[in-house]
Parts: structure tokens; sequence; C-alpha cells
């Protein structure tokens, strides 16, 4: 019997699916307001298994059906369809009591894509209600043919519950409907009952719920949630209380007579209106309309995009165009490269300054610079200096630094999905990338790879099976990101004499990347399982759409604030870690690199990289500093070698060509920078992978450089 | 029993036609997700192009990119040329 419950570090199983002649079972109820197209769901999802009843007492047919999946039976139970669980009507009662007293393992909610501000009044009391829920939106296709966005991962965060977009009439969405249904019942997916604040009445419904413990008959219900009902002036619960506990009913409409005089407004009004305030609030920021290309243009994209002989080529042109405006906007490259080549340095410098990392860097140091004087001021410790300026605040630093990039790649892919192009892209490289067992999909996050390995990382979501995920997020930092590229271009223009020379290595470094990206790729296809498993592609093709800026500001705002909290405390510690490495020595504080721990680590790791023509401490040591940022290895040699410039730390090293490109492939594919690590390991939870991952990629760097290294001796010319 | 001539594969049923798929020879994920997505045995659906890379079809009013590998599974039966 194979649990899905456990999945999350911390979260509390809270299994109440039982289990029934061997086989899990989990009650699921369905709700929804009528006409959102429950009935078509429930049909769709139990077939003919579906059986007809009555509802105890009552005239309503009552529907139930089974369906089974992965050996666990799924029971639905279809509610009535109601607006609203105010027990009002035989149909809400029916809906409402089934929740409290049967408590399902799951209440799936329907709501309609095309009208929530109408359906989801319901979603939401059944949210404040229940803590075990998952909101399908339903008619997901109508709303795609009017252009409406509905931001289901927004919702499902505001929500505090899975929200799943569905169309039962095509029959779209159900496997991750049920897969939804099925983590919140086995606890895999934590959720929680909605609470709303209800401004002046919460200081009511407070004293009310105090007094509502005392109750018994009321145990089913919980207490913040019946107290807000009786102040609304519920009667099936004042109906419960009138029968079990008389002197509280009289409290209750004390307490209602009260807060009407003292608000001046009828409570239920009040908290209509705070859950209208709620869903205008939720969808303001969850559902966007926007435009659908018109047909002839539609048309012709896809000609482009779907042709055998044109679309390859337009979908990497189109990704590479992304990526280099991009890079330009984040660095200034080419930009400045191509300012520098003309002889304008003076304006090349200006426009690196006034790139996002420029200025990003540019207040960094300076914040370090304010802070380092006026500690200094103060007569306190070196020892404490540092720490705060360079540990604390680098730390701080590499999490800021990585965020304008991760927040930039995230509105560039956010702009190609929300037109439509991405899926062509993914369906016109499909070919290209089944050579190495990848589908179309996963040349996505490997472009957004050129950018940031980060957002490659957390971008392989979009795969369609587990495995896919594992082996792109396992590949991704082998695709030199934007730091590498800083590294590089410096290396390269630092250790080779001529233009042409420098240029030859950057582009040899890339394709030995890539190869090498493509070499481990078809190595983890073959040992990872299901190993038979060859990608199949199967793409929706959306209708193009005019982008939405604010969809694509949300898609990168809610992605760039999802990698600070997953990844941002780990990133913070391992680079104190990092700074204690390179600043603590066996005498304690140390002001030179060369007494530090780093040092040490450095010497011992320097013979171990003679084999490749590295040995020397001073590369170990920038690689070993290489791991908070990729940029940091240029920084490191410069330290280390005393000297004031890339160049000159380089000609004090004295490089062969050779070893200097075998250190350009080295320090390219050598272990994924903090963050990319903190991303990787915060996506899988499991210490053994983000292990392996670390390991494959420094077993994998120093073959490919070993190779390089007697390759570039062989060869006279280098 | 007769060889019904119009049976062919996705892979093959040539651009612009309508096909009624019959059968569809494959059990993954993927083969799922194709009947969620309302590619079902008894559907018609429309080709949109088939050339070289992935089929492109039409079912209802969404387009769907199949690639050869899972169309080569998919049988159908062409209704309209
Ligand atoms: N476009 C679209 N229409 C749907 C979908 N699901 C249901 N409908 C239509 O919505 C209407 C109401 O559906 P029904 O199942 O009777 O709704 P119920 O009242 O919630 O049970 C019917 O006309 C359905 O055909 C869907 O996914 N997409």
């Amino acid at each position: 019997m194979t649990r899905l419950a456990r999945e999350h570090a911390g979260t509390q199983p809270q299994s109440r699916a039982r289990e029934e002649g061997g086989r899990r079972r989990v009650r699921v109820a369905l709700a929804g307001a009528p006409n959102v197209g429950k009935s078509t769901l429930f049909n769709v999802l139990v077939g003919a298994r579906r059986f007809v009843g009555n509802w105890p007492g009552k005239t309503i047919d009552r529907y139930e059906g089974e369906l089974e999946h992965h050996g666990v039976v799924l029971r639905l139970v279809d509610l009535p369809g109601t607006y609203s669980l105010s027990a009002l009507s035989e149909e809400e009662v029916i809906a409402r009591d089934f929740i409290v007293h049967e408590k399902p393992d799951v209440v799936v909610v329907v709501v309609n894509a095309v009208s929530l501000e109408t359906t989801m009044y319901l979603a939401l009391q059944v949210l404040e209600l229940y803590d075990r829920v998952v909101v399908a939106v339903n008619k997901m296709d109508a709303a795609a043919r009017r252009g409406l966005h509905v931001l289901l991962d927004r919702m499902s965060r505001a929500l505090g519950v899975p929200v799943v977009g569905v169309s039962a009439l095509r029959g779209e969405g159900l496997h991750e409907l049920i897969e939804s249904v099925l983590a919140v019942a086995s606890g895999a997916a934590r959720t929680q009952r909605l609470r709303l604040n209800y401004g002046g009445l919460a200081h009511y419904a407070a004293l009310l719920e105090g007094e509502l413990g005392r109750c018994a008959a009321l145990r089913d219900y919980p207490p913040d949630w019946a107290a807000v009902r009786l102040l609304e002036g519920d009667s099936e619960l004042e109906k419960v209380l009138a029968e079990a506990c008389p002197e509280l009913l009289e409290k209750a409409r004390q307490a209602r007579r009260r807060a009407e005089e003292e608000l001046g407004a009828e409570p239920a009004l009040l908290a209509a209106s705070t859950r209208y305030a709620f869903i205008s609030e939720l969808l303001r920021s969850c559902v966007v309309y926007s435009g659908v290309a018109r047909k002839s243009t539609s048309e012709l994209l896809d000609k482009i995009y779907l042709s055998r002989l044109l679309g390859l080529p337009a979908a990497l042109t189109t990704l590479m165009s992304v990526v280099v405006v991009a890079f330009a906007i984040n660095t200034g490259f080419p930009l400045v490269q191509i300012l520098e080549a003309l002889g304008h340095s003076d304006l090349a410098e200006l426009v690196e300054a006034y790139t996002l990392s420029g200025l990003v860097n540019a207040a960094l140091s300076g914040l370090a610079d304010i802070t380092a004087s006026t500690l200094s001021a103060r007569g306190v410790s070196p020892l404490l200096i540092s720490l705060v300026t360079e540990g604390i605040l680098g730390g701080v630093g590499a999490i800021l630094a990585f965020l304008p990039l991760i927040f930039l790649v995230f509105i560039f892919f956010g702009f190609l999905e929300d037109t439509g192009v991405m899926a062509r892209i993914a369906v016109a490289s499909h070919a290209l990338m089944e050579k190495v067992r990848l589908s179309g999909k996963a040349l996505l996050p490997l472009a957004l790879g050129l950018g940031c390995n980060v957002p490659a990382i957390m971008g392989t979501k979009i795969l369609p099976s587990d495995k896919e995920k594992l082996v792109a997020s396992f590949v991704a930092p082998l695709i030199p990101c934007q730091a590498r590229l800083v590294i590089l271009l410096a290396l390269a223009t630092a250790l080779f004499s001529s233009a042409a020379a420098a240029l030859t290595a950057l582009i040899l470094v890339y394709l030995v990347a890539l190869l090498a990206a493509g070499i481990l790729t078809l190595i983890l296809n073959r040992v990872i399982p299901p190993k038979e498993e060859v990608p199949e592609l199967l793409v929706e093709l959306p209708p193009y759409h005019v982008p939405s800026i604010r969809v694509i500001w949300w898609y990168a705002v809610d992605n760039a604030l999802h990698f600070l909290k997953k990844a941002g405390v780990i990133i913070f510690l391992l680079s104190l870690a990092t700074w204690a490495l390179l600043r603590l020595g066996p005498s304690g504080y140390v002001e030179s690199v060369e007494n530090s721990f780093a040092y040490i680590v450095g010497s011992a790791v320097a013979p171990l990289l003679a084999p490749i023509g590295l040995g020397r401490w001073e590369i170990a040591l920038a690689l070993v500093s290489g791991f908070i940022a990729k940029e940091s290895v240029l920084a490191t040699l410069i330290i280390a070698t005393s000297s004031t410039s890339a160049a000159e730390a380089l000609s004090r090293l004295a490089l062969s060509p050779s070893q200097a490109l075998t250190l350009m492939v080295f320090a390219t594919l050598y272990m994924p920078c903090l963050a990319t690590l903190a991303t990787f390991h915060a996506q899988y939870r499991r210490p053994k992978l983000t292990l392996a991952f670390v390991a494959a990629s420094l077993v994998l760097a120093y073959a490919i450089s070993l190779v390089t290294y007697i390759v570039c001796q062989a060869i006279p010319v280098v | 029993m007769t060889v019904d001539y119009r049976r062919t594969t996705l892979e093959l049923a040539p651009p612009g036609s309508q096909v009624r798929v019959v059968e569809i020879r494959h059990h993954s994920g993927q083969a799922r997700r194709l009947m969620e997505l309302g590619v079902v045995p008894g559907a018609v659906v429309r080709v949109v192009s088939n050339s070289a890379g992935p089929v492109v079809i039409e079912a209802g009013s969404a387009r769907f990119a199949i690639g050869r590998g899972l169309a080569r599974k998919i049988v159908v039966e062409v209704v309209e040329q």
C-alpha cells in the first residue's frame, strides 16, 4: 500500500482516508453554485459507476458515484447546487450539514471561470467552514476563448488550498484535480481553513466565540465560524442552541443587537460585504482579461512556427532574442563589448553602470562602505565589522543580486507563455530535444538557464513527467548562466591576446558546456527509472494572446517571491559559511586570505587540480569562493594574487593557453552556485539527491576539463 | 472481414482531413492526457497540419500538437478528406 503522504517536510500526516478490503477509500463531496458544470464534472468523473438515492428525510435526489485512481477508490457525493451555505433553503441545509457532520475527506468546490464573481461566494463559504478543500475552476475552455486568464497558482496561495483549472465538458484537468484531491486527503498538500478579517464585527465574534465553547452540541462547527454566523442570525444554528443551550441563544441574540447598535449596520450585511470585498480583491489580483489575437495573425504565426523548415530556426531565434535582451538589461552584454570594440570605452562604462546588476552592485557596495565606516568609527572590532559588512550584508547581497535577474528572466518567460508563443517553441524544438530524450518543452527552462540557472530549475515544473523534471533540473546548471558569461569574458580577454582568439575560446566553452549537458542528459535518461520512458510530445496550442502586462508582472513577482521564500534562508546561511571560511583561520579572524581556512582548503584541493593543469592554491581558492556566486571567482583571484585587475592576476599566474581554456571550462561546469543549489534542494527536498547533484557536476566538470587539457596540449596551435 | 482502407494512424492522416479516433494503443501519462483533452475513441478531430514535426489537430475549438511517436499509436479512420 503506497501512501501519498509525507512528501513535504513538516507536514502533519492528517490522513483520514480509510482502508477497506485493503484498498484506500477517499470520500469526496462536490459542492458548487448552480450551473457551474458540477453535474457535468460529476458525470465525467464517475461515468457509469453512479447511484441515485435520496437525502435522508428529504425529497432531493442524492447522487453518488465512484472512481478508481491508482488503486485508490474515490467515493463522490454530489451535493445540491447552492449559492450559499446560509441554510436558508433545503438544499443549503443538506450541503452544509453534510460537510459539517459527515466531514468528508475532501470537499471539491466547483466555480465557473467565466463568472467567478458570482460563483466564488459559495467557495468562500466552504473555505471558511472547512479546511480540506480543493477549488476546481471549471469552464477554463470558455474562459480561454474569451481571453480570460485565471492565475491558478496565485489564487491557490490566496485561498490556502489547491486550485485546479478544469474543463468538465472537454475532460481537461481531471487528472490534476484527482491528484490534488488525493494530496489533500492524505495530508501531502497542507491546507487550512480560510479566516477573513471581519473588521468591527470580529470583536463581537471573538466575545461570542469564547461562550460557544460551553455548548457541546456545537462541537462539529468551527467556533469562530459559528460565532460570525450567529451574529448574522443563522436560523439553523439558533435552532441547535434553542434545543441544547437556550441560555447561549439569548447571549447570541444580545451580541447581535449590540453589534448592530454599535456598528450602525446589520451584522449580516457587514459579513456579506466583507466576503464580497475579499472576492473582488481576489479576482482583481487573479483574473485578467486580454484580447485574443486576430485569426489571420494566428494563422501566419502558426505557419512559421509549425513549419518543417522555419519552425526550429524561428523558435531558436525567438528564444535567443529574448535571452539577449535580458542579458543587455542585466549586464549590458553585448552592448558594452561592442562599444568597447569600437573604442568608446567611457560610453561602455557608463552603460555598464546603469545596467540592472551595475545598479544593484553599486547600491550594495555603497551600503557596505557606509556600514563599515560607521562601525569602525565606533571602535567595533574588525571581526564584527567583517561579519556585518561581508558576512551578513554579503549574504543579503547574494540573495538580492540574484533577485533582479530572476525577476527579469521570469518577465520574459511570462511574456512567451502569455502570448502563446511558448507552446509553439516547444513544438518546433521537439525534434531537436528528442535526440537527447527530452521533450520540446524542456528547451524552455534550459534556455532560461542561459540567463540564470535558478529560474531554469524552477521552470522544470512545467515538464510532463517526474523523470523529465529531474533530468532537466540536473542538467540545468551546466548551461553557462550570465554570471559565468561575465567571468568567461574577463578570462578570455585577459588570457588571449587577440580578440579573435578570445571569441573563439568563448564559443568553444559554450559548445563544450552544451555538449556536456547533452551527455549528462543521455546518461541520466539511462539511469533514472523508468528507463524505457520516451518523452512524448503533447502540447495544447492556445490561441495567441495579446500579452497582458499584469499577468506577466504577477507571474514574475510570484516566482521571485517563491524563490526568496524557498531558497533565501539557505543562500544566506551558505554565504555566511563561505564568509567564515574566507575570513576565519586557525588563529581566529584573519585579514589576509593566506591565513584562512579557505587557504587550507584551497591548498588541499590544489593537488587534485594538478592533472587538469590548474594545481595552484590561488585558483583552488577562487573556485571555492565561486560557490557563492560565480562572479566571485575573479574577485578572489585578484585578491589572492595581490593584483588590482583580472588581467594582472592572470598574468601573474602565467597560465598557458591550454591551461587558460581549461580554467574557463572548469569554472563554467564545476559546482552549481549556491542559489542554484538552494533552489534545487528546495524543489526536491531530498538531501541525497542534492548531494548527487553536486557530485555529478563536479565529476563531469573534472572529466571534461581533463579531456580539454589533454586535447589542447596535443594540438600545437593552442 | 474486409480491410478498411480508410483506417490508418494519426501519423499518416492527411492534413486537412477529418478523422475519427478508433483506438489509442498507448498506456502512459500522455495517453491519459490525450483522453482528457477529448481525443477519445469515437471523437472526430481535424488534422490541421502534418508534415515533418508534430501532428497538429483540432478537437472542438482547441488545438494540440502531438508528437509523431504518440501519433503513430493513435488509430484513426478518415471520415472526410
Ligand atoms: N464551455 C464549457 N461549458 C461547460 C463545461 N462544463 C459544463 N458546461 C456547461 O455548463 C452548463 C451547466 O452544466 P451543468 O453540469 O448542468 O451544471 P450544474 O448546474 O453545476 O450541475 C451546461 O450547459 C454544460 O454544458 C466546461 O467545462 N466548459
